[in-house]
């Protein structure tokens, strides 16, 4: 089956005002991914990676271009239709993790299913337990994310973005605040998922090693695509 | 949903004890303040209501002519006829299931002479049935019992058919007569004479048997209450100055006004007015009284309930700052914000809910202490000591909880907003509540 294009960026920039001088931190990016795929972007430091990834998680709005998400434009989106494209459509795995304390490793994965609201307590319990048994980690349901070591606490977040079945999970520098053996467990458990359920991801790093199984990776410095 | 979002802000408030402790004591202290300072305010408007109604002989509705504000100037002109009393008595038996009594006043501009000392009054005759009644009324013995150290009793019966007349303390000092007790009298014979209102000089004979209290500051020396019989006969009239309408507790009172302002109009057009018992011209002592009272409980209240709540805010606010990631995080799970502005308002009703709930307890307890200590103090307009009385009831509780709670929760939906408007990528890139 051919696949199709999930997400289409045409000309997008992005300038950063700091006190009185632009900085531009994209600058016309021509970029498609298609369904199924497993993306890397890799870039030193202030090569526009997060700035993409945020552009594309509609966490930023970029000054000009047009970003496309299964043929709509997600440039400017209300906030209502914002949150229901994050939730429906983006599955997020962030650097810090950005687990809530308070709530069990449960819960936290529980928590995007909430807004969901034709979804019973009973479908939630399972598509929960299902995205725990994916991570390896349905014995810890009931622990704080406090009680978990960082790799732990990863698979939790990725658990999270796997668990209102997302078209695209965008994972910006999920490694980076884990030491290399953990770095390359969850890289591979990305890598697994992806060729297990044909889920898309968008995998940003600054760290060449992590990528040697991955098919496409796209090069950024200063803004632009290098090569793809 | 709602359950997570409880889970949340509940958690939340766990996250830092001490913070939560003290910001909870905050609001104890603020409702505690509240609910004592409502609860004497309610006691003492309960009495000053009672005193107005009852003691004073007003009622709940007042009938006059229209005009009556110069009754003084021109007596006879306001005087209501006793077939007039009787047709509007007649009329208002409609109503007779709102009406628990009805008393009729006649007040007169007269002089007491005692030891051939000759001293002016003004007289208050009162229909002898009414007064009883109305003296010893169960809403009035109750709520001056235990506030003052006087309770009142009707005018006391001479002989058959007969009572004596009542007198201040202050106009028996005025008149020489002194007692060990101000209250108790010592029996005495005396006359009222004065002009009737024909202008023909007329008098009586009576006896003062019984002293009185009165709030009105210019009365103390020169009240003094008799039946109304004695009065006519003074007067050389039939008719009263006013009608006095009691009503049963369940009645709507403006309802009421309304109703019998209508009857008036329609029965007897342009004559009569009725009044409220709680106006000016009725009882200028329980209106002023009342509003010094209500002005002082709105100045604390907004003092105290405005530095509580202001407090919390701040610290609510200080929390919200603190979890921005959080914030951040829960919207880019695709929550509304209006959804993640619900978990901090729920934060502040668990708060609110938590310090209403043991401020009450504690509410009562001091209530209690206060009222046992029995601190004594002389009100303007009162009726001799008084004691410092606290009643606290769950309405009075519940009204001071959403004085204090409602405003809370408003201001912290507001306090939310300013957060919850940022971009997504400056609140997701702020780690210091990420874990």
């Amino acid at each position: 089956m051919a696949a199709s294009t999930l997400l289409e960026l045409n000309d997008v920039e992005k300038t950063y005002l700091l006190g009185e001088v632009k900085v531009p931190a994209l600058s016309k990016i021509n970029l498609k991914i298609n369904t199924g795929e497993f993306t890397t972007i890799i870039g030193p430091s202030g090569s526009g990676k997060t700035t993409l990834m945020n552009l594309i998680g509609s966490l930023d709005t970029p000054d000009a271009g047009q970003i496309l998400f299964e043929g709509l434009d997600i440039s400017n989106l209300t906030n209502n239709r914002r949150s229901e494209y994050l939730n429906k459509k983006i599955g997020f795995v962030f650097q810090s993790f950005n687990l809530i304390p308070v709530l069990s490793v449960f819960e936290n994965v529980e928590l995007p299913l909430l807004v969901i609201e034709k979804m019973s307590a009973q479908e939630r319990h399972d598509r929960v337990a299902w995205c725990l048994d994916n991570v390896g980690l349905f014995d810890f349901k009931n622990y704080r994310p406090d009680q978990l070591s960082g790799g732990q606490r990863q698979r939790v977040a990725i658990a999270r973005a796997l668990s209102n079945h997302p078209k695209l999970i965008l994972a910006d520098e999920p490694t980076a605040n884990l030491d290399s053996k953990t770095a390359h467990q969850i890289i591979n458990l990305l890598l697994d998922l992806n060729e297990k359920y044909n889920l898309t991801f968008l995998f940003c790093s600054h760290d060449e090693k992590l990528i040697k199984r991955v098919r496409r990776v796209i090069h950024l410095s200063d803004g632009s695509i290098l090569n793809d | 949903m709602t359950n997570t979002f409880f889970r949340l802000a509940y958690r939340g408030l766990l996250r830092n004890k001490k913070r939560t402790a003290l910001t909870a004591l905050a609001f104890i202290i603020g409702y505690v303040g509240l609910l004592i300072l409502a609860g004497y305010t309610y006691r003492v408007n309960n009495v000053l209501l009672n005193q107005a109604i009852y003691l004073n002989m007003n009622g709940h509705i007042r009938i006059q002519k229209i005009g009556a504000e110069n009754y003084w100037a021109a007596p006879l002109k306001y005087l209501i006829s006793q077939d007039h009393i009787l047709a509007i008595i007649k009329e208002l038996q409609i109503f007779d299931d709102n009406i628990e009594f009805v008393g009729e006043k006649l007040k007169v501009a007269s002089q007491i002479v005692y030891d051939d000392k000759t001293y002016p009054v003004f007289i208050d005759g009162y229909s002898l049935n009414a007064e009883k009644r109305a003296r010893t009324h169960p809403k009035l013995q109750q709520s001056l019992s235990g506030f003052f150290s006087y309770v009142p009793t009707p005018l006391i019966q001479t002989k058959v058919n007969s009572v004596g007349a009542s007198i201040t303390p202050e106009l028996s000092h005025i008149m020489g007569i002194v007692t060990r007790d101000p209250i108790a009298p010592p029996a005495f014979d005396a006359q009222l004479v004065g002009l009737d209102f024909e202008s023909n000089l007329n008098a009586i004979d009576i006896i003062v048997n019984r002293r009185h209290l009165t709030s009105s500051a210019f009365m103390r020396n020169y009240s003094v209450e008799m039946d109304i019989e004695s009065a006519r006969r003074l007067t050389n009239v039939d008719g009263a100055s006013e009608i006095n309408i009691f009503l049963k507790s369940e009645v709507n009172l403006n309802q009421f006004l309304n109703n019998t302002n209508d009857l008036l109009e329609k029965k007897f057009p342009q004559q009569f007015k009725a009044e409220l018992f709680s106006t000016d011209e009725v009882s200028p002592e329980y209106t002023g009284n009342m509003s010094f009272l209500m002005v002082m409980m709105v100045f604390f209240l907004i003092i105290i309930g405005g530095s509580v709540i202001l407090s919390i805010l701040n610290v609510l606010t200080m929390s919200i700052m603190e979890r921005k990631s959080e914030i951040g995080t829960l919207l880019s799970l695709g929550y509304s914000k209006f959804q993640v502005r619900k978990i901090f308002i729920y934060e502040s009703f668990i708060l609110g809910t938590f310090g209403i709930f043991i401020g009450y307890i504690i509410s009562l307890f001091f209530a209690s202490v206060i009222n046992n200590l029995e601190f004594t103090f002389t009100p303007p307009g009162a009726l001799g000591v008084a004691f410092i009385r606290i009643d606290i009831n769950i309405l009075l509780g519940f009204y001071i909880a959403i004085i204090m709670l409602l405003p809370l929760l408003i201001l912290s939906y507001f306090a939310t907003c300013k957060q919850t408007q940022k971009k997504l990528v400056h609140l997701l890139n702020d780690n210091e509540g990420g874990t």
